[in-house]
């Protein structure tokens, strides 16, 4: 019984809203009934299956591979970021500014640049990625720091703990939560910018994929390997929800 | 002994000074109340006592021996428990001595005692948020335990609680007490709680504190409820109360 009140709360909404929205596409795309520029949700469904193999087994591995390097890379520069910052009011104060101009950048103008200097290489592609998402990282972790509970850190310092035993033990737990929240506010974000990537300088990949596909008109073949893409976000997402239960279900409790 | 000399403290950039020329000689073993009102510098008190904070003039020593050269000789419970939400009971009550390195297994076997004693055998692997506000005290109190001090610096540890878990922590705290070698400062705004716990009950007085007024219970040890009703500690209440009353106002 519960278990069917929690589906009606939690899942029934955005299935509902989901399914009208879509109802609405396949109509409308029926309507006009021009496939090649507006195909409808079950054209799109219907060239996915047929493109399977090579959305698949040829283009998206390549993606997965930016999206999750360039996403990996980013975590550590932003975390690290972070932690110098805090450590440090001379580093915070040089790098703020700094930070602030990096995010001011169009990552989409500057590309073809990292491609120019790179080539077609996985190296151009991660430095987009991680241009895009680091910031946040950077940000949200660093607030969580210079927010731990002062009261907290008193009383540490009571037991005697030094600066470091104070970091690991104190304020990283108390930062977990808003690093968990840079995380999944990146996550479709190194997706996106994965593809946008592939769009400007790939020989391979989903967005590479899409790219070529409008170039041939097939509008169903330009939403397949987005649906691709969508999926891979959704499942980032989930899987980083279930770890934020199991590693930072306290947030609340900070 | 504890002893405070002609203690003098402000709170960097602040104005207004919270003790001048303060002095305090505190006895060993006892069970002593440091009331005042709102604002008076009680927590400050024990801020000074445990290193976070250093005196502008004056000295602290222990026997002797100045604060700043002395290692674990008091333990602070603060008001609210701060228990870890990320630990579990036993390691929350183990963090005071894992971070003093000391072997695991030791710390896990104290804490357990520790816990033993505070009546939460069997919650070792609980996490706070699963503690009614009573045991997370008393969670909070195993922790200062294990912190090792002889001196035990508690800061209006029952002030959050309602009062029917409050009146069974007292005469709980008083019965540790009893059992404990240990000297404990407590903290409270409550003059009951005051005269039923203590031994020795200073107010602090004045404004920046200069002095203080020592009160002597004159309770037994082993102590019951029914006897804050005798005309003696009656009396004890008015007289503290008319001094707290005076001090508010001037
Ligand atoms: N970190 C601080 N910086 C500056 N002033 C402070 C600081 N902490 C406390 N004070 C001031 O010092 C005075 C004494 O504070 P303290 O916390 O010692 O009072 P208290 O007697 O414990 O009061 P309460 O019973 O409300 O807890 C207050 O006027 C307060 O405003
Ligand atoms: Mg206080």
């Amino acid at each position: 019984m519960t278990r069917i009140t929690a589906f009606k709360t939690k899942y029934a909404p955005p299935l509902i809203l989901g399914g009208i929205l879509l109802l609405i596409w396949q109509l409308a795309a029926d309507a006009v009934n021009m496939g090649h520029i507006l195909p409808g949700p079950l054209q799109i469904l219907q060239r996915t299956w047929e493109l399977r193999e090579a959305l698949i087994l040829h283009h998206m591995p390549s993606t997965l591979l930016t999206i999750l390097c360039g996403w990996l890379l980013s975590v550590l520069i932003g975390t690290g970021l972070a932690v110098l910052m805090h450590f440090s009011r001379h580093i915070e104060a040089m790098l703020h500014h700094a930070l602030i101009v990096t995010q001011t950048i169009p990552v989409m103008c500057i590309s073809p640049l990292f491609v120019l200097w790179l080539g077609y290489t996985m190296g151009a592609r991660l430095i987009a990625v991680v241009l895009s998402t680091f910031y946040a990282i950077t940000l949200n972790t660093f607030d969580g720091l210079q927010e731990t509970d002062t009261k907290k850190k008193e009383l540490m310092r009571t037991y005697g703990a030094n600066r470091l035993q104070i970091f690991l033990r104190l304020e990283a737990p108390s930062a977990l939560p808003k690093l968990f929240t840079a995380l999944k506010m990146t996550i479709p974000w190194a997706v996106v910018d994965a593809a946008v990537a592939e769009w400007l300088g790939a020989t391979q990949g989903l967005g590479y994929f899409s790219k070529r596909m409008i170039s041939k008109m097939d509008g169903a073949a330009v939403f397949a390997p987005l649906l691709i893409l969508s999926v891979l976000a959704l499942l980032g997402m989930a899987v980083l929800e279930l770890a934020e239960r199991k590693a930072a279900g306290y947030r609340s409790e900070l | 002994m504890l002893c405070f000399e002609h203690v003098s403290f402000t709170y960097p950039g602040s104005e207004d000074a919270i003790f001048r020329d303060f002095s305090l000689r505190a006895e060993k073993g006892g069970f002593i109340s440091v009331i005042g009102e709102s604002g008076s510098g009680k927590t400050t008190l024990f801020r000074l006592l445990n290193g976070l904070e250093q005196p502008q003039e004056g000295s602290i020593t222990i026997d002797g021996t100045p604060i700043p050269e002395k290692k674990n000789f008091a333990s602070y419970m603060p008001q609210q428990d701060l228990l870890f939400p990320w630990l579990s009971v036993e390691q929350n009550v183990m963090l005071p001595m894992t971070i003093r390195k000391q072997p695991k297994e030791l710390c896990r076997k104290k804490a357990l005692e520790m816990l033993k004693k505070v009546g939460l055998a069997g919650w070792e692997k609980r996490y706070p948020r699963e503690l009614s506000g009573g045991m997370r005290q008393r969670v909070s109190f195993a922790r200062t335990l294990c912190a090792g001090g002889e001196l035990l610096l508690l800061d209006e540890p029952f002030s959050a609680l309602d009062s029917i878990t409050r009146i069974s922590l007292q005469e709980w705290l008083r019965d540790q007490w009893n059992h404990l070698e240990k000297t404990i400062l407590f903290i409270t705004h409550d003059v009951e709680e005051a005269v039923f716990l203590s031994e020795k009950i200073l107010v602090l007085t004045g404004r920046p504190v200069t002095g203080l007024t020592e009160f002597e219970v004159p309770l037994p040890r082993e102590r019951t409820r029914e006897m804050l009703l005798r005309p003696d500690i009656a009396e004890l209440k008015e007289q503290l109360i008319a001094l707290l009353r005076s001090e508010a106002t001037e």
